[in-house]
This record gives C-alpha cells, sequence and structure tokens, in this order.
C-alpha cells in the first residue's frame, strides 16, 4: 500500500517541482492558434501523452530508475534526453523542472538524490525532468509502475492546470477533461516501453519556440 | 500507371530491392567534382552543375527516383561524402511517391559525411504518402571540424482514392554526429496516418504536410532565427527555428497545407542559409 501512497504524494501537485511555471507550449498554441476549444484541448494534451510522454518521458524515466545506482548510465540516458529534445525550451524546461525536483529531494533526504545533484552541479549530469524523477523516486521508494503513473499524472495535470491558468476552460471542464483522459493514461502505461527515446510533436515545438520569443508571457515555455 | 494500379498491387509484385547508391565529391581545380558515382536502379543523378557564377566550387545534383517510387518491402541506402573543401548540393527533381506497402515498410537510408571545411546541402522534396503507405527513414550526417551541413526533408500525403483512408505508419529518425563521432541531435519520431490526416490531427486541422530543416555548423555562420521564421511565414507555413541540441546549430520545424509549401520553405532557408555559410546569394534551383 504504501507503494501507492508514495506515487499519490509525488504526483500531488503540492510538492515543489517547480513544474507550475511551464505551459508544455499550451500558452504559445493559445497564442498562435485563437481560442482553444474544450475538445481540442483534450485532443492536444492526449496527443502529448501519446506521441511525447509515452515514447519520450517515460523510456528515460524507466531507464533512469532501471540504472538503480549506476550514475554514468543515467548520464547517458540524460544526454539521450538533451540530443532528442529538438525544441529548445522543451530541453531548458525539462531541465529546470529537473532541478527544481532534484533539489526538493536532497533537502529531504532521499536516497540518492545528493549524488545526482552534485553531478548536475558538476555539469556531468543535466538532470533532465524524467530522468531525475527516475533516480529520486525509486530512491524515494515509488515502484516502477508508480513512478511511471505519477510521472504519466504530472504531465497530465500540467495541462489542465496551464489551460486553467490561460483561461482556456474553467476548473470543473478541466477536471472533467482530466477525467476523460485518465483511460488513456492508464492504456499507454500499460504498452511496452520503447528501446529508445522519440517524439512526434511538430505543433507543440513549434508553438514552444514562437512563444519563447514573445514578449508577454505567463509560462516559461 | 495511375495511383489506383499500384495500390491495388502492380507496384507490389515489383517490391522488395535492395539498393546502395554511392556518391563522394572531391575539391580540385577550383570546383567540387564528383569523383566516385555508384547509381544503381532506381537511383537516377544529372550530371553535377555548376549554377553559381559567384561559387563554380559549388557544385549541384539532382537525385531522381526512375521508378515511380517507393514500394513494399524497398529497402534503398545512399551513402553521400564529401572530401575536405568541397561543396555540394544534392537536391530532388520531384517528390516522390510512397505506394500502399502493404503492411512491408519501405525503407530509405542516408549518411552524409562532410570533410573538413567542405559544404554539403540535402534539400530533398517531402515524400508523397499514399493510403497505406508505410514508410521508415534514417539520416546520419556526419560533421568534421569546420564541416557545414543543410538538411531538409519532409512528408505530405495525398489519398488519391478519396475514399478516406490514410497513409500507414511514418517512422523517421535523423542524427547529427560531430568529429569525434559523438551524438550531437537525434530527432526521432514515429506517427499513424490516422493521427495527421483529417480534421482532428494533431498537426492541426489545416495540417498536409510536415517538415524539417538543420542547419548545422557553428552560429557566427548560420542566419539568424527572426530572418528564418520571416521566411518561413513567408513561404506560407506555420513553423519556428530554434538552437538545436549539444551547439549543432539551428533545427526548424515546418507544418503546411501541402507539400508544395515545405518546398517553398526549404527553397528560402537554402537561400538564406548559403548566404550566412558560403557568403553569396545562389541562384535559382530549376525543377
Amino acid at each position: 500500500m504504501i507503494e501507492r501512497l508514495l506515487a499519490i504524494w509525488q504526483a500531488d501537485t503540492a510538492f515543489p517541482s517547480g513544474g507550475f511555471a511551464f505551459s508544455n507550449g499550451l500558452e504559445g498554441l493559445a497564442a498562435l492558434s485563437g481560442p482553444m476549444g474544450e475538445g481540442e484541448l483534450e485532443g492536444v494534451a492526449a496527443a502529448a501523452l501519446r506521441h511525447r510522454w509515452a515514447s519520450a518521458d517515460r523510456v528515460a524515466l524507466v531507464r533512469a530508475y532501471g540504472a538503480e545506482d549506476d550514475l554514468d548510465a543515467v548520464e547517458a540516458v540524460d544526454r539521450e534526453v538533451e540530443a532528442t529534445t529538438l525544441a529548445e525550451p522543451f530541453r531548458t524546461g525539462s531541465r529546470r523542472n529537473g532541478a527544481g525536483l532534484v533539489a526538493a529531494h536532497a533537502r529531504i533526504g532521499t536516497p540518492g538524490a545528493e549524488d545526482l545533484l552534485a553531478r548536475i552541479r558538476q555539469g556531468r549530469a543535466l538532470g533532465h525532468l524524467p530522468v531525475v524523477q527516475g533516480v529520486v523516486w525509486r530512491g524515494a521508494g515509488l515502484d516502477l509502475p508508480g513512478a511511471v503513473l505519477a510521472s504519466g499524472y504530472v504531465a497530465l495535470t500540467g495541462f489542465a492546470t496551464a489551460a486553467v491558468r490561460l483561461g482556456l476552460v474553467g476548473a470543473v471542464t478541466a477536471q472533467a477533461m482530466l477525467r476523460r483522459l485518465l483511460p488513456v493514461l492508464a492504456a499507454l502505461a500499460d504498452t511496452p516501453v520503447p528501446a529508445r527515446i522519440g517524439s512526434f510533436s511538430p505543433r507543440l515545438d513549434i508553438a514552444a519556440l514562437r512563444h519563447a520569443r514573445g514578449e508577454v508571457r505567463l509560462f516559461s515555455n | 500507371m495511375k495511383p489506383v494500379a499500384y495500390s491495388g498491387g502492380v507496384g507490389l509484385q515489383a517490391a522488395g530491392r535492395r539498393r546502395a547508391a554511392e556518391l563522394v565529391f572531391a575539391r580540385g581545380g577550383g570546383r567540387s567534382a564528383l569523383v566516385r558515382q555508384i547509381t544503381p536502379y532506381p537511383f537516377h543523378v544529372t550530371r553535377p552543375f555548376a549554377l553559381d557564377v559567384e561559387r563554380p566550387d559549388l557544385a549541384t545534383l539532382y537525385l531522381q527516383s526512375a521508378s515511380g517510387g517507393l514500394y513494399r518491402d524497398d529497402d534503398l541506402s545512399l551513402e553521400v561524402t564529401l572530401k575536405p573543401g568541397a561543396l555540394a548540393h544534392v537536391t530532388s527533381q520531384a517528390a516522390t511517391v510512397v505506394h500502399d506497402t502493404g503492411g512491408q515498410p519501405a525503407r530509405q537510408q542516408m549518411r552524409v559525411s562532410v570533410g573538413p571545411g567542405a559544404f554539403a546541402a540535402l534539400t530533398l522534396d517531402p515524400l508523397i504518402l499514399f493510403p497505406g503507405a508505410e514508410f521508415i527513414g534514417r539520416t546520419d550526417i556526419h560533421l568534421a571540424e569546420g564541416a557545414l551541413a543543410i538538411l531538409a526533408d519532409g512528408v505530405s500525403w495525398h489519398d488519391f482514392s478519396g475514399l478516406g483512408r490514410p497513409f500507414g505508419r511514418l517512422s523517421t529518425e535523423t542524427c547529427v554526429f560531430d568529429a569525434g563521432g559523438n551524438l550531437l541531435l537525434a530527432d526521432r519520431g514515429s506517427v499513424d496516418g490516422t493521427d495527421v490526416v483529417g480534421p482532428a490531427s494533431i498537426l492541426g486541422p489545416e495540417a498536409g504536410a510536415v517538415g524539417s530543416v538543420l542547419l548545422l555548423g557553428p552560429p557566427g555562420r548560420l542566419p539568424n532565427v527572426a530572418a528564418i521564421e520571416e521566411a518561413i511565414d513567408g513561404a506560407g507555413c506555420f513553423g519556428a527555428a530554434g538552437a538545436a541540441p549539444n551547439g549543432a546549430g539551428i533545427a526548424v520545424r515546418l507544418i503546411a497545407p501541402n507539400g508544395g509549401r515545405i518546398v517553398r520553405a526549404a527553397e528560402a532557408l537554402f537561400t538564406l542559409s548559403v548566404g550566412r555559410m558560403l557568403g553569396f546569394a545562389p541562384a535559382h534551383r530549376r525543377k
């Protein structure tokens, strides 16, 4: 039972991981595409789950989790995340979120967090979010299925909370969307993990890249 | 032959080709000469042209498919090598069709090795994915010290049957390596036709083509992002540019209603980038 509680703890938006500052390209997309209805928003979030989270973030998390105490192997995953994330705002955002998460866990005393933080400070590791999640959530006692679900849930709620803060939908509507997408997330979490990191999200990449140079922004990406 | 004839099996019978082509350019006598050429069927190339009065050392070569496209289980590879200081632009004469592959994907691999101080541009018209087409593409670019490169590619899709049948699956991977063999960039992605064709497309309701352009080299030899995005807008594409990972250069994403606009954007970015990389305005490449 404790594994489930630990996954809920880490998926909780109250945990200080810094993710509130990122819209995952949604702000840029809304600015470029105009008003976005509930259906379109749900489609964008579902596509991001299918074509980025499941095929990229989840893969990096699972591999970092499986590296156990081998931080050289963790660094290799980190470098692959860097090389495969073409859109600069997503690379920057992933590193910032990862830095926030590992710093919080280092303060809590989660096993493995201090060592990873030291490597990031030395410049040996980059600290991308899914890599940090894999390391510190293993150290915190989450089992792998719980870590995968927590990661997907964090990604999904990131879209929902960004949509509310951007005024695209109301809070209750966002929760209804979230509920409809939970089975999508559950099904994706059960699919075989690809051997390599990949993604297909050119629309969000473009939105995030254009948005990064915008003068008026609510979110970092 | 009409597309429906290919999709009905005629093309499938001529499937499963394994062919490897090779082109090597070397600098000599103020020119970039094609010193080695292996182009088995269905590859076909023109002779190299010197289209630019200002830089006759830039060779331009048109690559064509002599077979009407890619078919089930095809496995075609192309290796392009630029010796030190050679300058070459390899482009396509027109778009290549990927026919219904009947569940056995067509594969295309390219390896581009750009020597010290050399310049390579590969600007290929977007592939046209027909209903049922499955395509797996991989491109590796190896950059030596001081090398410069432009890679432009993409895909569009066309349902000639009008029956709402999308292409099958698209999987692409582009990797860029530095002089030490270190991976700088790996752009990998896969998508089913059902995800991108139609009003619920994950690329947006108007999308009919998607493409990417990589401008590879040190920052001082690359156009600025604002100029790139102005060119993208001028070509009628939805797109953006940004710094590629590990200092590889600039990565550009493009979405457009059709492949023609991807071609226009690629041509505009080629012109812009050659201006920064080689210091002149290239002549229009006629097709």
